[in-house]
């Protein structure tokens, strides 16, 4: 427990972790501030507003955001014991190796959650590993992109190649994809006709393509048994070309050209044309507004602009000049992304109460609307709550849904995975519940195996060791949702014991009622 | 025969479905009067892309042809690869078209535009046919998924929604996961009950909507646990000699459950055939895969025309491309979706005939191009659903079921 504080302390005093560059932006604290400030100048006096969290809901929040799982058991003691400075706590988890991996996982699933590609075409280890290891050691997200869109080699070789040829080299969905998820700008109606509401006219999509004209897919001989390699190869010629709409079979040759930028030469070679598109597009005050966007809509269940692809629009965001602080800040800061999370979690409105999901665009959340949690968080909660070893081959883990040509993972992670994943692109509304998720948290082997009083399992140990009934029912809720039982859910567990009168079976279905309950799989 | 109609949810009034309308009034059908004809499409999915050489469009005499052979069929003029003896009995409910032609030769990309009639392009994700299928033509409240896909995923439903998803089951000879409650029903009902109030306090402090969905869902699978229509996944109610006539192969009792589960209303199922990418060895792997398609397909389009099921059931047979001409280095066939052939059956497709045609060394299509627009025209209007109908899609522009292609109307002469 000292210990634990010692290294909180001389971290902050080192100013761990670095950041990867001299920052020139705000201090996060002060920048929150600001940002508050301005929240509440929009919202008027007369709004009321949610109080602050308590720490334990903080807690299960922060850590589920910065490091996808529930709070480490000597944090909640931390927590307990009333040792508790918030700033401290984000510090020390944005340093966990459990932070990386959570973004890491992150930005996998936003850049190849659609793609059809098969392990062939994805190295996904290679991948994945990669993207951990930017969040890590806290590469810049401009740089980042930069490696991904100007990447070439063979995608067993050069990690970050694998975001083009998880997309087939095919440069109409690598330019869709990029301005999609890097400028928050949806190109893709403009690649039949020009669309009416938006600002982007057929000619300029293509031209955006253009930029990946002469980035050839290349097939690759299979030297190690791991299944053909592709690789991109960076051509000196050929021409990216539009269809003619009148005459399909006609193809107007075009020159590489950003959002209302000026057109870079056609003569210009594969390599220099994407080093160009980087340039252009991580300057863009677009990507520091789409990435700000994306970060505040995880984190607060809520975004400036109800789309993560809606930013090319002409939709009015809210709180525009919060969002216009927050890019410019981002963008002195480096690009750093740990930047970001540290200013937005030092927020007043990240760390009130929980407040509904706006169900309009003209309401003004000022606090954290409730989200669903991604696949990977919701599989570490069940590994917290349930206390399973990941790697137990003797639970079946039937996949609810076939794989995708690719495989992120194995076993029981692979089974949850399968289960609740979603494009993490999707606005919060967006994401449903699913009868398969339903299905495996009420009848699977692995969830009545383990909330069974029988067996190695919390349970039965518990009332082996015969523990009362009000410390069992609340040593489940910490299990389970990291919080005790409010009074109205310890009466309620009290009488269903009383009513059920049979102990054993009593609290497992407590237990059950817990894990399938809304908010075992949701962000408060 | 009637029997098997009468339990149908979807298909009461279904007898005559079809028999009184003009294809043109049925066009014009909306809602719940196109649900209650209870169409139903059964998908026969040949994973990897099978070889138009070895199915249905053999090119006796030709260099290009190999060492398998042409057979002639119970429709006279109509000669298919041999070793698809089981299909060749069934010819007279059978429509070949010869002539699809396509630009993607990626089993991604492909797979994608066979299901969905669109290219990927990286932004819109446009819904599977299945999803589409199960929208229009399920019912909100039935109590088993409108979408059913036997050993293999798929194509989704993106921005239709997750309720209109496919629910998977990967191996037929078991009942589908977790369908089964490890509690007796009354446990279970009690469990729910304790669930539901343990989150009230949680509703109220701000997740009231979460909750309510939440809860919706439940409900929903807990009808789906306590159902008596998942018989319909269940092949062991199947006399043993109807399990063997279809065969014992996974996708021999893929295809009887995609029978039992039409039975019961569910309006779209896919079965997958997987490992059709026969770049190498390719006859060797074709002794392997023919027989189980063969006998689980003829045996699925003979079952059905007994059953009176055939007439509201369309039947397609296909994968995401063709295959080479040429043989290669290898003794395999790669990639070609210049030129490929499919099947279709049911829903008033006039049987035992041949649309379109390849050259005669098969290397392009010479007669009647159908392009993959043109395909899915015409599987809508077989089920009777309006391609042209547009969804609401997530880049908040209204998108058809299908952009352009004409159905191929010989299919109905």
């Amino acid at each position: 427990m000292f210990r634990m504080l010692n290294i909180i302390v001389s971290a902050v005093i080192l100013g761990f972790p670095v950041a990867a560059s001299p920052s020139l932006a705000d201090s996060p604290t002060e920048t929150a501030r600001r940002v508050d400030q301005a929240l509440l100048k929009d919202v008027g006096k007369s709004a009321a507003l949610p109080a602050q969290a308590d720490d334990a809901t903080f807690l299960r929040r922060v850590c589920l955001d910065l490091t996808g799982k529930l709070p480490e058991p000597e944090l909640a003691k931390s927590l307990q014991a009333g040792k508790f400075k918030r700033a401290l706590i984000v510090e020390q988890l944005l340093a966990s190796e459990a932070f990386a991996v959570n973004w890491g996982r992150y930005w996998r699933d936003v850049l190849t959650y659609h793609s059809q590609a098969s392990n062939n075409s994805l190295r996904w280890e290679l991948f994945d590993r990669w993207l951990t290891d930017q969040v890590r050691e806290g590469r810049s997200f401009s740089d980042m992109v930069t490696s991904m869109v100007t990447a070439t080699g063979i995608n067993d070789e050069v990690a970050p190649v694998n975001f083009l040829t998880s997309h087939f080299g095919n440069p109409i969905e690598i330019g869709a994809t990029v301005s999609r998820v890097f400028l928050g700008v949806q190109l893709q109606c403009a690649q039949c006709h020009d669309a009416k509401n938006e600002p982007w006219k057929r000619e300029q999509f293509h031209e955006f393509v253009a930029f990946f004209g002469r980035a050839k897919l290349i097939q690759h001989k299979d030297v190690n048994g791991r299944g053909t390699p592709y690789a991109i190869d960076g051509r000196a010629e050929g021409q990216y070309a539009m269809p003619d709409l009148k005459n399909p079979d006609r193809l107007i040759a075009l020159a590489p050209r950003f959002l209302g930028g000026d057109a870079v030469s056609a003569d210009l070679p594969d390599l220099e044309r994407r080093a160009a598109l980087a340039k252009q597009l991580t300057k863009s005050p677009w990507f520091a507004k789409a990435y700000v966007n994306r970060m505040w809509t995880a984190l607060m269940g809520w975004g400036f602009y109800p789309g993560l692809a809606d930013l090319g629009t002409d939709v009015e965001p809210r709180y525009p000049e919060v969002l216009d602080l927050l890019a410019r800040e981002w963008a002195a800061s480096g690009h750093d992304m740990r930047w970001l999370f540290r200013t937005i979690t030092a927020t007043q409105a990240y760390q009130r109460q929980l407040q509904p999901r706006p169900d309009s665009e003209s309401t003004q959340p000022v606090a954290v609307c409730p989200q669903r949690l991604r696949p990977e968080q919701i599989f570490e909660n069940l590994v917290r709550a349930l206390g399973f070893d990941e790697k137990d081959k003797k639970i079946p883990a039937p996949a609810p849904s076939a794989a995708p040509a690719a495989r992120r993972h194995e076993g029981l992670r692979h089974m949850v995975y399968m289960a609740f994943k979603f494009d993490p692109s999707l606005s919060p509304g967006e994401v449903q519940g699913t009868i398969p998720q339903a299905l495996l948290m009420m009848n699977s082997v692995l969830v009545n195996t383990y909330v069974a009083a029988s067996g190695k399992t919390f349970l039965a140990e518990a009332l082996e060791k015969n523990m009362a009934d009000d410390e069992l029912i609340v040593a489940l809720y910490q299990r389970t949702l990291a919080r005790s039982p409010r009074g109205r859910e310890l009466e309620t567990c009290r009488r269903y014991l009383r009513t059920v009168n049979d102990r054993r079976e009593a609290f497992e279905d407590i237990f059950w009622s817990l894990l399938n309950s809304t908010e075992f799989v949701t962000k408060r | 025969m009637s029997t098997s109609i009468h339990l149908t949810r979807r298909g009461f009034i279904g007898m005559a479905a079809g028999a009184g309308f003009s294809l043109f009034d049925q066009l014009r059908l909306h809602g719940d009067e196109l649900r209650r004809q209870g169409k139903s499409c059964i998908l026969l999915w040949m994973a990897g892309g099978p070889s138009q050489f070895e199915t249905f469009d053999p090119k006796p005499g030709a260099e290009t042809q190999g060492p398998t052979r042409a057979m002639p069929t119970a429709t006279p003029g109509i000669a298919i690869a041999e070793h698809w003896r089981q299909v060749a009995r069934v010819t007279g409910d059978l429509a070949v078209i010869r002539s699809m032609t396509s630009r993607e030769g990626n089993h991604g990309r492909a797979t994608y535009l066979l299901h969905t009639s669109y290219a990927p392009s990286g932004g819109v994700v446009h819904p599977g046919v299945g999803s589409i299928v199960a929208k229009e033509l399920g019912q909100a409240d039935f109590d088993l998924p409108n979408f059913v896909s036997i050993q293999g995923a798929s194509i989704g439903p993106s921005f239709l929604g997750v309720q209109h998803a496919p629910f998977i089951v990967l191996d037929p000879n078991r009942a589908p996961d977790n369908l089964a409650a490890p509690v007796p029903d009354p446990r279970l009902q009690r469990r729910l009950g304790l669930m539901r109030e343990l989150e009230q306090p949680f509703a109220e402090e701000g997740a009231g909507a979460q909750v309510r969905d939440h809860q919706t869902l439940y409900g929903q699978t807990a009808r789906l646990v306590l159902s008596p229509r998942v018989r319909g996944f269940d092949l062991e109610r199947e006399p043993a000699r109807v399990r063997d006539h279809y065969g014992r192969s996974p996708f021999g009792q893929g295809c009887l459950m995609a029978r039992r589960l039409v039975e019961e209303g569910v309006p779209f199922v896919e079965v997958q055939s997987p490992g059709w990418d026969t770049h190498g060895n390719e006859l060797r792997s074709l002794q392997r895969l023919i027989p189980p398609v063969d006998q689980g397909m003829a045996a699925l389009i003979g079952d059905l025309r007994a059953r009176g099921l055939l007439e509201r059931t369309l039947v397609i047979w296909m994968g995401e491309f063709g295959r080479t001409p040429r043989v290669n280095v290898n003794a395999g066939r790669d990639h070609f979706p210049q030129a490929f052939n499919l099947a279709l059956a049911g829903c008033g497709v006039r049987g035992g005939q041949v649309i379109g045609a390849t050259n005669r060394a098969g290397t392009e299509v010479a007669d009647r191009p159908v392009s993959v627009p043109d395909l899915f025209v015409t599987i809508y209007r077989a089920l009777g659903i309006n391609s042209r109908r547009e969804n609401q899609s997530n880049v908040g522009r209204p998108l058809r079921l299908v952009e352009g292609g004409n159905a191929v109307g010989e299919l109905w002469r």
